[in-house]
């Protein structure tokens, strides 16, 4: 409450300064903005034109800080805030607008490029330049004010949804139809498609179409067109659109869409499986056409022949002849009839078959079935004929009887004869499959007079061996034989007795039994005290003893599930999961952890709900590609991929156009891309915005190959960075109108252009619905190969592909033009450990803090070679300790002057200090001094030493020793904490004071033994004494390391300092000494105890407090003492 | 008219004889056998001097802010180290990589004690440097109060080996107090107060990991790092660094102790009292039979019999 007092004196004095200084300057001419729109009119100020329309208009109007009307001329020009490719670009005419009259005007401009919506900004000017007088309304710096939007659509296009387009192949048809697809709904004017095949030659397919003519509103329709010389070479047709009567909207130049070729359909079919066996009488497979049959009947003709191996059969089914082979018969041994192929025909298709048999409903089937071929192995096995709407038929052999058995490999072709098709599609069509026959003889067996042993489904009644011996046999182990050497056994023949050597006496094995340590018997070793005091004696008699119930066998469902549910084990590993990815959730608000649902268009046209794929590292870092992004759940994910020419294509995961698509873009007009949907389980999608950026050197996303060997070179000094790396362009296709490439291979320079490098997702959300989804995708070329540097071996590119997702919240007032930029804070109240340190320098005007961030106190962040020439910096995270440093190599020659180099490495440690105050809190208002603490930096008092000038022979101890002091190479952050409060269980922590230092140490080059540094002097001055390059190279080159870190150190700090304590009372440790503490004497009773757990202690101190009661109450009763 | 008791008192009998009697040995005998015995059944069922005990107690342990960091970056050798130790990394030189160390230790009950160091190491690495194994040594204060005061510096060990190179390791595990011997019930112990690693040292030989954990070994007490869990993450991508996550919780222990004096005598005197007043019981009956009954013949000194006289 208190420190809100001087922030709204602070406003309450900034306000009133601000009205005064309005009301006190009368003598200040009226400045005046020129504004684009039209007043008064929301929405006015945004125009958007085709780039047919070859120029365009934007209104503009005046306005000035005191309501009034423009008393001068005033030429206003516009411009385009936007210069990058991608964005719409146009040419601006200037235009005057008079004094006195409704100081309005319209702007007129002509159409470059089309692209994406720019910002315009219109200036005025009510002076030539330099006669600007101080009663100038309108000033070229002073004018701007509330900027328009423009942007010019791309002509839209029309185009086949298929690059493929097979044209009809049937007796008599010469003319078939063909949808075309507009990118933009026609408007005003109907509007003329036409298509010509760019390529025909006179021996291609010669195609005619009929002009289609498309009404206001349609987006696609059907073009006709009639075809002679089918079997031509295919060729390439593409559209034009042209919008009738006067109209702007198509364009025969601009709306030529993308090409598509037209080839004749030529049929396929297929055995499925195209390989079997059997062992029955019969053996049968699906013959498949590619699509259903259209209006003949095609018959096909087939024929078997044996193959001596697969090799041959897999030979002769890949090439299947049309002709029927002689040899058909398998050979088979003499006097035995020969396996006949009987009833060919159709069955009822099986509707699990993978065929696309989308039309398999009623059509009958018309069944051609051929007289048996009983003798004539020559002829044709079978005739198999397929109509109406059927692509499926039944191909099934059934041998005829034989004597012998056929175990042998056989295989059946067959082809649809030109002598008895008409349908061209399948003239000459063939297909074969490959069957192994095992079919054995039939034997014949009487079992009329058989001998019925046992009792099947009858069991065995075993009677309880408590009264009945069980086992008078012992040695009587199978049952309706003779055991040998059994001789009570009731089954053996006084022969087999006769045989006999001897007689088993008794069973086997004896009655073993495991020794328990209660027994007297026991003699297995340990064994307690009061076992051997009664021990028990034991008598294995099989009479009056306990004996298992003999279970009967289960034989019925009913019984089973009976027995098995009442006894079913908790855990089994009886399947119960589904297999397919479905959410049990069908809540329409999206909530954490759902998944974030896309709308697509699947294979026949119709809109399905799906997951948001997404790639994402699971188990230890393996990357999977089908990952759901899941609501509110932000991911990071690094997946390398091994780059391989069959990746650099269309489909893979390096294509652009795998991932999320602009909603706005047509070109092409389809297919329509997914769309995520707004809410979970609903129907309305979301806009989508995509950018593209193309960067031109993808090494940041490619692994290197340089090695530390290649870095650390032994004579190579390396000190700081001093250039800052460069930003991306947003590549020139992205006009926000057109699909990313697909990545495309060039032999040529052996890489693969448009390489999806990064991705990343923003998901808008508000309230329980998302409301947009932007994704921004980096491209690149990617060389197929990496060179190694070191010795100069190719090996594939291993191409490392960033990911990431996360949510943003959409905020109502984001769309406003002065909309403030959402900033993360680092926690409120307080600050949450792990989150960066928040920064700010005071600014000019002294009462209010800026350039609040993270980057004014960082630490070291090293490269990857953790030189500091690529060491980068971090932010410091709150309360967490750290250390961070980078190496510099430094050789004989930098020691010369140690006031460059100490001042040299100052300046760096010191540029990870630039800000002056750090937040005390992660919520802090730039406003209110009272939420900063200041930075206590005692160094920047101490001025930098400057670097001994050119002409100034430097210290001459530095120059001879090989070594420099006081360098500032450890830079230490110490950050004061304390813990301010609690709210909801979590402590409050704020900063209470922060100071840097730096830790001076001593630099010394090391003057012995291999890589160290060679200790001779000034090298410039021995190079020109040995005057040999050879030596001042070897003399400037070795090199050592050197460390420059940074450290910070977190330390808490009581909120109030405490009052002294005496140190007999004083318990730092806060522990009970030799558990023996006078606190803890009433131990049972104590909080402590009780584990700090109140109820606990509030029922401990019930029960003590009920036995002492106890203890009372004995003691009046019993009155042992009086 | 009905009688109540309105007062009760025990009579005594003195049962008086000379020295040289068989009354006299019989009283002597019973008082040997009354109180010799106890102690040896006592002694002789076990357990009869505590010789440990245990305590149990959270230790008070910092992270000392030293660090050791062994990375092998080749299976033919090649290796990058970092220490806090600036002496270590003037020798190694080249081989020195300075990684981007945060530590935080944490105290999630409040109770002034740190329960737990959160770690995260990030090595740079170039991408042809992969990392194959790490040894990790950290360096903590361990301090115990309650019996004897207890100090000294003790170490995690972090080691790890993988045949695939790794782009990350996560450990979460205990530091874990490992005794050879029980510690003293009192007193201030810092036996091992001593520097693991002498920091101070120019030499190689005082980084050579053989001795020191040979002499870290021997200790009578020092931690052990147990993680049964490390994951070791494959697949780094370019230009990033190998990172170490590591958490060392500081598990409260159960400390074996020599108990002091007093304490042994107690838990002897409470064995001896409990089986010595059975026997009192026993041979007090038989005395009194044998005395009644005039088994033994004394000089009965009853007081009713004085009564009567009187």
């Amino acid at each position: 409450m208190f420190v809100k007092v001087p922030a709204v004196l602070l406003l309450l004095f900034r306000l009133l300064y601000y009205v005064q200084g309005q009301t006190g300057a009368p003598e200040q001419i009226n400045p005046g903005q020129v504004n684009v729109g039209v007043p008064g009119q929301d929405g006015s100020n945004v125009v958007s034109i085709s780039e047919h329309e070859t120029s365009g208009q934007i209104p503009v109007f005046l306005t000035f800080t005191q309501p009034a009307n423009a008393t001068q001329d005033v030429t206003v020009f516009c411009s385009i805030q936007t210069d990058q490719p991608g964005y719409s670009e146009v040419t601006f005419d200037n235009i005057t607008i008079s004094a006195g009259g409704t100081d309005t005007g319209t702007v007129t401009f002509s159409v470059v490029s089309p692209g994406r919506q720019v910002e315009v900004q219109c200036l005025g000017r009510s002076a030539a330049p330099g006669t600007e007088t101080n009663t100038t309304e309108f000033l070229p710096q002073t004018s701007a004010g509330q900027t328009g939007f423009l942007q010019v659509r791309k002509g839209p296009v029309a185009g086949f949804c298929s690059s493929l387009v097979l044209v009809p192949n049937r007796a008599g048809v010469s003319q078939a139809t063909v949808r075309v697809e507009l990118s933009e709904a026609v408007v005003d004017n109907e509007v003329t498609v036409t298509c010509t095949s760019v390529d025909a030659t006179a021996g291609s397919i010669q195609l005619t179409f009929d002009p289609l003519t498309l009404e206001v509103n349609s987006t696609t329709g059907d073009v006709t067109y009639s075809f002679t010389n089918p079997g031509g070479s295919p060729v390439s047709v593409s559209c034009t659109a042209q919008s009738g009567g006067g109209g702007t909207q198509y364009r025969t130049a601009t709306s030529t869409g993308d090409a598509s070729t037209f080839a004749l359909d030529e049929g396929s079919v297929q055995f499925i499986p195209d390989t079997t066996r059997t062992s029955a009488q019969s053996v049968g497979t699906f013959l498949v056409l590619d699509a259903a049959v259209q209006a003949d009947t095609v018959t096909f003709t087939c024929a078997m022949r044996e193959v001596e191996d697969s090799d041959q059969a897999q030979t002769l089914a890949q090439n299947p002849t049309c002709v029927p082979v002689s040899n058909l018969v398998p050979t088979a041994a003499p006097g035995t009839v020969p396996a006949q192929l009987t009833t060919p025909g159709l069955t009822t298709p099986n509707p699990a078959s993978a065929s696309p048999a989308t039309t398999l409903t009623q059509a009958p089937i018309s069944a051609q079935t051929l007289a048996t071929p009983t003798s004539v192995p020559d002829s044709p096995l079978t005739n198999l004929s397929i109509a109406g709407n059927w692509q499926l038929g039944t191909v099934e052999l059934v041998f005829g009887t034989y004597t012998s058995p056929v175990q042998d490999l056989l295989l059946v072709t067959c082809c649809a004869p030109q002598a008895s098709n008409t349908d061209p599609k399948y003239q000459g069509r063939s297909a074969a499959f490959v069957f192994s026959s095992n079919v054995v003889t039939n034997t014949t067996a009487n079992l009329t007079n058989a001998e019925v042993v046992g009792t099947p489904l009858v069991e065995r009644v075993i009677p309880n061996p408590a009264y009945v011996e069980v086992g008078p046999c012992p040695c009587d182990l199978w049952e309706n034989h003779c055991d040998t050497e059994c001789c009570c056994d009731t089954e053996c023949t006084q022969d087999d007795l006769d045989i006999f050597t001897s007689c088993i006496q008794g069973a086997f094995g004896g009655n073993l039994t495991k020794e328990l340590a209660q027994y007297c018997t026991f003699s297995g070793g340990y064994q307690e005290d009061w076992d051997r005091l009664l021990c028990v004696e034991r008598d294995n008699s099989p009479y009056l003893g306990l004996y298992y119930d003999n279970p009967s066998a289960i034989r019925t469902e009913t019984a089973f599930r009976t027995a098995y549910d009442a006894n079913a084990p908790a855990f089994s590993f009886d399947e119960t999961e589904r297999r397919e990815t479905v959410e049990t959730d069908s809540s329409l608000a999206y909530r954490y952890g759902l998944a974030t649902q896309v709308l697509y268009t699947d294979a026949n046209g119709e809109t399905q709900q799906g997951f948001l794929s997404f790639p994402q590292q699971i188990l230890s870092g393996q990357c999977l590609y089908s990952g759901i992004v899941r609501h509110f759940v932000s991911s990071n994910a690094t997946c390398t991929q091994t780059l391989d020419a069959s990746l650099c294509t269309e489909g893979s995961m390096l294509d652009a156009r795998e991932y999320l698509l602009p909603s706005a873009a047509t070109h092409p007009p389809c297919p329509t891309p997914p769309r995520v949907l707004s809410q979970h389980g609903g129907v309305d999608t979301v806009p989508t915005t995509v950018e593209y950026f193309c960067l031109t050197d993808p090494s940041l996303y490619v692994r290197s190959t340089t090695t530390a060997d290649d870095i650390y070179v032994f004579n190579q000094t390396s000190l700081f960075a001093d250039s800052v790396p460069g930003t991306m362009q947003k590549c020139a296709f992205d006009d926000g109108f057109t699909f990313p490439p697909s990545p495309t291979p060039n032999t040529t320079t052996d890489t693969c252009s448009n390489v999806v490098l990064d991705v990343r997702y923003v998901l808008s959300w508000r309230g329980t619905e998302l409301t947009g989804a932007a994704a921004f995708v980096i491209l690149g070329d990617i060389a197929m190969e990496t060179v190694t540097p070191g010795d100069g071996s190719n090996s594939s590119t291993v191409l490392a592909q960033k990911f990431g997702v996360e949510f943003s919240y959409d905020s109502p007032n984001a769309t406003a033009v002065d909309a403030t930029e959402i900033v993360d804070r680092s926690g409120n109240p307080g600050y949450d450990v792990g989150k960066v340190l928040l920064t700010g320098t005071l600014s000019l005007t002294n009462d209010s803090v800026e350039n609040i961030g993270s980057s004014g106190l960082q630490v070291w962040s090293p490269g990857t070679d953790g030189l500091c020439t690529s060491a980068s910096r971090a932010a410091v995270t709150f309360g967490e300790d750290s250390i961070s440093g980078c190496t510099v190599r430094l050789a004989w020659d930098n020691f010369q002057d140690c006031a460059a180099l100490r001042s040299e490495v100052r300046a760096q440690q010191e540029s990870l200090v630039t800000a002056e105050f750090v937040s005390r809190g992660g919520n802090p208002n730039s406003t209110l001094i009272t939420d900063w603490v200041q930075i206590i930096n005692n160094d920047t008092a101490a001025p930098i030493e400057a670097p001994t000038p050119a002409g100034v022979e430097p210290d001459v101890v530095d120059q001879l020793q090989g070594l420099c002091q006081d360098i500032p190479a450890a830079m230490n952050l110490e950050v004061l904490y304390a813990d301010v409060g609690k709210e909801n269980e979590f402590l409050i922590q704020e900063v209470v004071g922060a100071r840097v230092s730096f830790s001076s140490t001593l630099w010394k080059l090391q003057c012995s033994g291999p890589l160290s540094a060679a200790c001779y002097g000034n090298s410039s001055v021995l190079a020109d004494l040995g005057n040999s390059s050879t030596i001042s190279d070897l003399i400037t080159g070795t090199v050592q390391s050197f460390y420059i870190t940074s450290s910070v150190t977190f330390t808490r700090v009581p909120a109030l300092t405490p009052a002294p304590v005496k140190r007999f009372y004083a318990n730092s440790t806060n522990v009970c000494r030799l558990n023996a503490c006078w606190e803890e004497l009433f131990y049972p009773v104590s909080m402590l105890f009780a584990d700090g757990d109140f109820q606990r202690y509030q029922h401990n101190l019930g029960s003590a407090l009920l036995l002492t009661l106890f203890i009372i109450a004995v003691f009046v009763i019993t009155r042992p003492w009086w | 008219m009905a009688v109540v008791e309105i007062y009760a008192h025990p009579v005594l009998h003195r049962y008086k004889t000379s020295i040289c009697t068989k009354a006299t040995i019989f009283v002597f005998a019973c008082f040997l056998l009354t109180f010799i015995p106890p102690i040896l059944v006592a002694y002789r069922s076990q357990g009869f001097w505590q010789r440990e005990a245990t305590y149990r107690e959270q230790p008070d342990v910092s992270f000392k802010h030293q660090v050791l960091l062994l990375l092998q970056t080749s299976q033919t050798g090649d290796y990058l180290v970092w220490s806090t130790y600036q002496n270590f990394n003037q020798l190694q030189q080249g081989r020195v990589r300075v990684p981007l160390v945060k530590s935080r230790e944490e105290d999630s009950n409040r109770d002034g004690k740190s329960d737990a160091l959160q770690m995260t190491i990030q090595v740079p690495l170039l991408d042809t440097e992969e990392v194959y194994s790490v040894d990790l040594l950290l360096f903590f204060q361990y301090r115990l109060y309650i019996f004897s005061t207890f100090t000294m510096e003790c170490m995690a060990y972090l080691h790890h080996t993988s045949p695939l190179p790794g782009a990350d390791l996560t450990v979460a595990g205990d530091l874990r107090l490992h005794q050879k011997y029980p510690l003293a019930h009192t007193g201030r112990d810092t036996r091992f107060n001593t520097s693991i690693i002498d920091s101070t040292s120019i030499f190689p030989t005082a980084y050579d990991l053989r001795t020191i954990f040979e002499s870290y070994s021997g200790r009578n007490v020092s931690t052990n790092f147990l993680t049964y869990y490390p994951v070791w993450r494959t697949g780094r991508a370019t230009g990033q660094p190998f990172v170490i996550s590591a958490t060392v919780r500081y598990p409260e222990e159960t400390i074996l102790y020599r108990p002091g004096f007093w304490q042994l005598i107690k838990w002897g005197w409470v064995q001896y009292i409990s089986i010595l007043l059975v026997f009192l019981f026993v041979f007090d009956r038989i005395k009194t039979f044998v005395f009644e009954n005039q088994i033994l013949n004394t000089v009965v000194d009853s007081p009713t019999k004085k009564f009567k006289q009187g």
